[in-house]
């Protein structure tokens, strides 16, 4: 009777299982102290005509004993490709300047101008530790540190939770606090001045900074042995410079002239939002386990100081095809209404507002999604541990926006709205030692 | 398997121990005494009301009783007896024996045939009596043909077992009442309490104002202090060959024997102390480095248990 390696390492486990097998009781999280999970995937979103994203991110957690955890996240983003910079199609030739006001783009009549060599990377490290308090409560508590080019970010977060009724009930309240420090290539522009037209900005500042505090408040119930009830509510506070700076608005004329054709861009400005906004969000899920397969139905609100209330529904099923292999259909489907100051651009006759952007993503608009997760156990190879391999393919669509002021003259030929549409893949795999 | 006497294990009160049932108060607790499977058994109950003690007591004592009755090899009535006489019969086992033996199968895989529940017949030509009469190769090669739980055809609920052969559940028995008795005590009341046969110990939850119960392990060296375990939720056991050896030509034999060489372990420590989530689990785990011999503080440190070593 020869063990392998890995039984003889999990002897301890295996005869916990068989002890609790024994005394008819349920194995207590045993203090495999020192034990490592890890979770490692590589994440690829491409927007069709738009940008790429690659983005891989390992997960460590250890075991620290006491039912106490330490949690590592590690994530790297790399974003390439052309980004819409919120300025109107002309029936000209246009010229978008890079930040660094180096490297343009020339935009032939009628296309949306992107800045083609929009580039970031991203490393973010986060750890969190959790630990019961008594047998009743939990705290986990944390911080992380998010790195970009021109972008610092520090955070800090705490979550306590108490469960009641015989665990069947988990309260929890939670606090977090991020301060950002943004460093724009080439300084912070001017909100609202005009955009140099041979590049580069005259900066007000080198860096402006903005803190998000929130607060989260929420209940888990287990409803019964196949239904689990959760709700939250969140509370976010934002203040500081919520200023987009590479997004740019366009001024169109109001009036053809000699030069320009009716509805034509004269210039762009620099974008300028709130200072402050206020997001409140009630999230409610059901996970709901039919004999062996589970079905995940979620629905958020959520609504801000900036006038976007948003609708999510998402809905997952997780099919046990055997032991070893599963498939997850998912379908999302988000809805929300535009931010009060959001405008495709500016007539030239019209005041200059206090506030105004075109970043698509503060409009109106339905995202759409659909995906599927395949799920399979993976047995020890000669140079990787055993675990679970999952590969998740999505297709994500965005449809919606007008405003109907600035749809005058050329600007009717052209298409405003392009929405966009999207695929992701990501391909993850999951082991411990 | 290996028959291991256990050291005694006291939460600093004496080991004499009248027959029956006896309850008396302590400074802040109840204690019971009573004799069951040949050993001293204790129960401290945290509580000042002296019926809610004595209920806990009564009902720790009676599984006790239960478990030694049902599972003793000294009995003739029962299902050990019928299993042992079967002469090659099937024998068809209740419940609570078929959750033993898948309990030891499991055991006997894991452990690579360390741990059996069959070697007690090794008995018949081992006499730890601390003299120097070792028996001779060929009665040890004779009455090793009766060891082996790989003989032993187990189909629950029917086992099947060679005539000769012998099972013996005295390497988890007292363990596995121990367990018992304290799930047993926490179902009639959640007083906390600390439960104590002949050194196997378990405690149900911390006593009051979250204290943790002192339990002292008896040191078999004589110059080194008591090790104190401070124990809130949990078994502790420990395995060792304090009293029980045979002595030859200078060669220490102690009595944990080897059930796949049939002879006593080499290098084995004098005593191993292990605390784990119950007793049964420690009790498994102490044996089991015993039987590593040289090799009891690497085999506990690759698993990560909690453990006293004393050689």
């Amino acid at each position: 009777m020869q063990l392998t390696r890995k039984q003889r390492r999990r002897l301890r486990k295996t005869l916990l299982a068989s002890s609790c097998a024994l005394l008819g009781v349920m194995p207590s999280a045993m203090a495999d102290k020192g034990d490592w999970t890890f979770d490692t995937s590589a994440l690829f979103y491409s927007e069709v005509g738009g940008i790429l994203v690659l983005e891989p991110m390992i997960l460590a957690k250890q075991d620290r004993g006491d039912d106490s955890y330490l949690t590592l996240n590690i994530v790297g983003d790399v974003l390439t490709g052309p980004t819409p910079t919120g300025g109107m199609p002309s029936s000209k030739s246009q010229t978008v300047t890079g930040p660094s006001g180096k490297k343009t783009t020339a935009i032939a009549p009628g296309q949306t101008p992107v800045n083609k060599y929009f580039k970031d990377t991203r490393g973010a490290v986060k750890a969190t530790w959790s630990q019961p308090l008594g047998d009743l409560w939990r705290l986990d508590w944390g911080g992380g540190v998010s790195l970009e080019d021109d972008f610092k970010s520090l955070a800090a977060n705490a979550l306590l939770a108490r469960s009641f009724n015989e665990q069947n009930t988990t309260l929890s309240g939670g606090l977090s606090y991020e301060y950002d420090s943004i460093n724009p290539i080439g300084g912070v522009p001017q909100p609202l001045s005009v955009v140099p037209a041979a590049g580069g900005t005259s900066p007000v500042a080198h860096s402006r900074s903005k803190n998000i505090k929130g607060v989260l408040i929420g209940v888990t119930q287990v409803m019964n042995q196949n239904w689990l009830v959760q709700m939250n509510f969140s509370y976010g506070a934002s203040s500081g410079y919520l200023n987009n700076y590479y997004k740019q608005v366009s001024v169109i004329a109001s009036q053809a002239t000699a030069q320009t054709a009716l509805g034509d861009p004269l210039y762009q400005i620099y974008e300028n939002r709130p200072s402050t906004r206020s997001q409140r969000t009630i999230y409610l899920r059901n996970k709901v386990y039919l004999d062996g397969n589970v079905l995940d139905i979620s629905y958020r609100y959520g609504w801000d100081t900036w006038g976007i209330r948003s609708n999510t529904l998402g809905l997952r099923y997780r099919w046990a095809l055997s032991d070893h292999f599963f498939l997850e259909p998912q379908l999302r489907y988000y809805r929300q209404s535009a931010a009060y100051f959001y405008r495709r651009g500016l007539l030239n006759s019209e005041p200059l507002p206090a506030f105004v952007s075109a970043d698509y993503r503060l409009d109106a608009f339905t995202g759409r999604t659909i995906g599927l997760e395949f799920g399979t156990h993976v047995s020890k190879g000669s140079w990787w541990p055993a675990g679970t391999l999952t590969l998740r393919l999505e297709h994500y669509t965005q449809t919606g926006g007008s405003d109907p002021q600035v749809n005058i003259g050329v600007q009717q030929n052209f298409s405003l709205f392009p929405g966009l549409s999207a695929n992701i893949v990501q391909v993850d795999y999951s082991f411990g030692f | 398997m290996p028959t291991l006497s256990r050291s005694t294990i006291h939460s600093d009160f004496d080991s004499n121990v009248a027959a029956g049932l006896e309850l008396g108060p302590e400074v802040d607790l109840w204690r019971a005494r009573f004799t069951a499977m040949a050993c001293p058994c204790e129960v401290l109950i945290d509580t000042s009301d002296k019926s809610v003690a004595s209920n806990a007591a009564n009902a720790v004592s009676m599984e006790a009783w239960r478990i030694e009755r049902k599972f003793s090899r000294y009995l003739n009535d029962n299902i050990i007896y019928k299993i042992n006489t079967a002469a090659g019969q099937a024998i068809k086992v209740d419940e609570e024996t078929e959750r033993l033996l898948d309990f030891a199968a499991c055991l006997y895989q894991t452990s690579d045939g360390l741990f059996d529940i069959t070697s007690g017949v090794l008995r018949k030509v081992w006499h730890f009596d601390g003299s120097d009469q070792l028996p001779d190769s060929a009665s040890v090669r004779d009455v090793l043909k009766l060891v082996g739980w790989h003989r032993v055809q187990w189909q629950a609920p029917y086992l099947r077992m060679p005539a000769g052969m012998e099972i013996d559940f005295g390497g988890i028995g007292k363990e596995y009442a121990v367990d018992c008795a304290a799930q047993l005590a926490s179902v009639a009341s959640a007083v906390p309490l600390l439960i104590n046969f002949g050194g196997d110990i378990v405690a149900t939850g911390p006593r009051t104002k979250d204290r943790a119960w002192k339990v002292a392990i008896e040191s078999t060296a004589q110059d080194q202090p008591t090790p104190m375990v401070e124990l809130k939720r949990g078994g502790v056991t420990t395995s060792g060959d304090a009293r029980r050896f045979l002595l030859k030509d200078g060669v220490r034999y102690g009595h944990i024997l080897d059930p796949r060489n049939g002879w006593p372990v080499r290098d084995a420590p004098r005593s191993v102390t292990v605390l784990e989530v119950n007793c049964t689990q420690a009790g498994v785990l102490s044996t089991l480095a015993i039987l590593q011999g040289r090799g009891a503080e690497k085999f506990l440190r690759k698993h990560k248990v909690t453990h006293w070593v004393s050689r």
